[in-house]
């Protein structure tokens, strides 16, 4: 099953945690191409920087620089833009969820649907919550695939 | 037979860090070889020169390389003045004459090589060239290329092993790329776990049927017989043989449906759609074609057998980005711009 990352999984890249960088090259050598992101992962990606950035007092080259090591990374990898279909797995999957479960997974809730919508599953760390979003699919995409990336 | 020319890639480009290069062309190309060394990859391909020509004026050398059987490599030497001295430039490009997946594969394979695996040598004594030269990559086409590559080696397979054309264009969807490694995993390894939602299965009205639908309500282990399966690739399709389908956590969907068809028992075929509740099924296919005994030839083994140094080459270009993407900060900001937004 083709994947796309979560942000945990993303961050462990970054940090070169070696597990997940032997799964990601496992993974390239099986399907012939990096795992994709979600657009809400690349969002909470960005987020970091220009909230640094923007508590900033002047240009810092060094983040200017991760950036876009980081920029690269995410244009290398390719992106799962957040589409109409999306939106409505999305908004299934939210209406099925507890007031408290919906502020505390709302991005997990569109990095699920986006990749249900486009044909992948997630890898990710955190197995409790995306099974919990996995109790909660439409009909017509009923089953989310998760890989489970851990030590 | 209809053939195409298709420039495969963008011209690769570089300078060209030692090297010379004779003033004027021998009489006649024939039997003149170009040779590609890759010392990092300890990796040396020799493949004859079809073709030489010279533009005196621009200070351009153009040499045409037959790399494989459909596949000539274009070498255009261009010299320049740049500061008051006297460089050279080197570009590559790949020509396809036939657009089959080994051409795909050929081509493929020596650009990833040309940006994958550092400094090489291109040597052609006929015209006193002796040149190393490095480029560099450009990431997003390495990529790209690596992908036609694994693409292109699996529609080898199934092409050889079906004797069938199939190739119509470097670029796959998706949905194509799933269909090509769906074929090649039954020819190949026979037996493979498969994403599977759910898919309709014709049953007969009869007493066997009943039997092997008995609990149909209730998840199990379905383990279907199909007589002749057919994949469709690239718009053929291609017999697989006899299939068994195995889906853990199997659920029925028109219960009712089959309820009244089973008790007619009078042999007509109604269908029974299954679904898996894991979203997997194990596809078994024992007689599936299998890929003929004959060799690619010396060429294709050779390029094969540098998967290893290219996937790892890939990975490491890729890795780097990753690491380089938290290089300069401490572990404080290092957090600071992983933390993941708070929005109550």
């Amino acid at each position: 099953m083709r994947l796309a990352l979560d942000s945990d999984v993303f961050t462990d890249w970054r940090y070169q945690k070696p597990h997940t960088m032997q799964q990601i090259q496992d993974y390239r050598k099986r399907f012939g191409r990096f795992p994709r992101l979600t657009a809400m992962t690349v969002f909470e990606a960005r987020f970091g920087f220009e909230n640094k950035i923007a508590k900033s007092p002047s240009v810092d080259e060094r983040l200017e620089r991760d950036r876009q090591g980081m920029e690269d990374l995410i244009r290398l990898s390719g992106v799962l833009e957040i589409e109409e279909r999306t939106t409505a797995i999305a908004a299934y999957i939210s209406a099925r969820l507890s007031q408290s479960e919906r502020n505390r997974l709302r991005a997990d809730i569109f990095i699920a649907a986006t990749s249900l919508a486009h044909g992948y599953g997630v890898a990710t760390r955190n197995q409790r919550d995306f099974e919990l979003i996995g109790q909660h699919l439409p009909p017509q995409r009923s089953i989310l695939h998760l890989a489970i990336w851990k030590p | 037979m209809q053939t195409v020319t298709d420039t495969l890639q963008p011209e690769t480009m570089a300078s060209v860090l030692t090297g010379t290069v004779n003033s004027s062309l021998p009489e006649q190309v024939q039997e003149h070889k170009a040779e590609l060394v890759f010392p990092v990859f300890h990796y040396a391909l020799s493949a004859p020169v079809v073709e030489m020509f010279m533009i005196a004026d621009s200070r351009q050398t153009t040499v045409k390389v037959a790399v494989d059987e459909a596949v000539t490599m274009i070498c255009e030497l261009k010299g320049k003045r740049l500061n008051g001295k006297d460089e050279m430039e080197v570009g590559f490009y790949f020509e396809n004459a036939a657009d089959r997946a080994r051409a795909s594969f050929v081509a493929a394979t020596l650009q990833c090589l040309l940006w994958l695996a550092g400094p090489m040598k291109l040597r052609i004594p006929a015209l006193g060239l002796d040149l190393e030269v490095e480029f560099t990559a450009p990431l997003e086409e390495v990529n790209q290329t690596m992908h036609i590559r694994h693409v292109a080696y699996r529609l080898m397979v199934i092409e050889r092993t079906f004797d069938q054309k199939l190739a119509r264009s470097l670029l796959f969807f998706d949905a194509d790329v799933d269909r090509i490694s769906f074929v090649y995993h039954a020819i190949v390894d026979r037996s493979f776990v498969w994403p599977f939602f759910q898919a309709q299965f014709p049953f007969p009205a009869n007493e066997q049927s009943l039997d092997i639908l008995k609990g149909a309500d209730r998840p199990s282990v379905r383990r279907l017989n199909v007589a002749h399966y057919e994949a469709d690739v690239l718009g053929k399709s291609l017999p697989l043989g006899r299939a068994i389908v195995v889906i853990e956590n199997g659920v029925i969907v028109n219960i009712e449906e089959i309820g009244r068809e089973l008790g007619r028992l009078d042999g007509r075929e109604f269908p029974v759609l299954i679904k898996s509740l894991t979203g997997t099924a194990t596809y078994e296919f024992p007689d599936a074609p299998r890929l003929p005994e004959t060799k690619w030839g010396k060429r294709i083994e050779q390029f094969l057998a540098l998967d290893g140094q290219l996937d790892e080459a890939i990975f490491q270009t890729v890795n780097r980005l990753a690491a380089l993407s938290l290089a300069d900060l401490s572990e404080e900001e290092k957090a600071e711009v992983t933390a993941r937004p708070r929005f109550e």
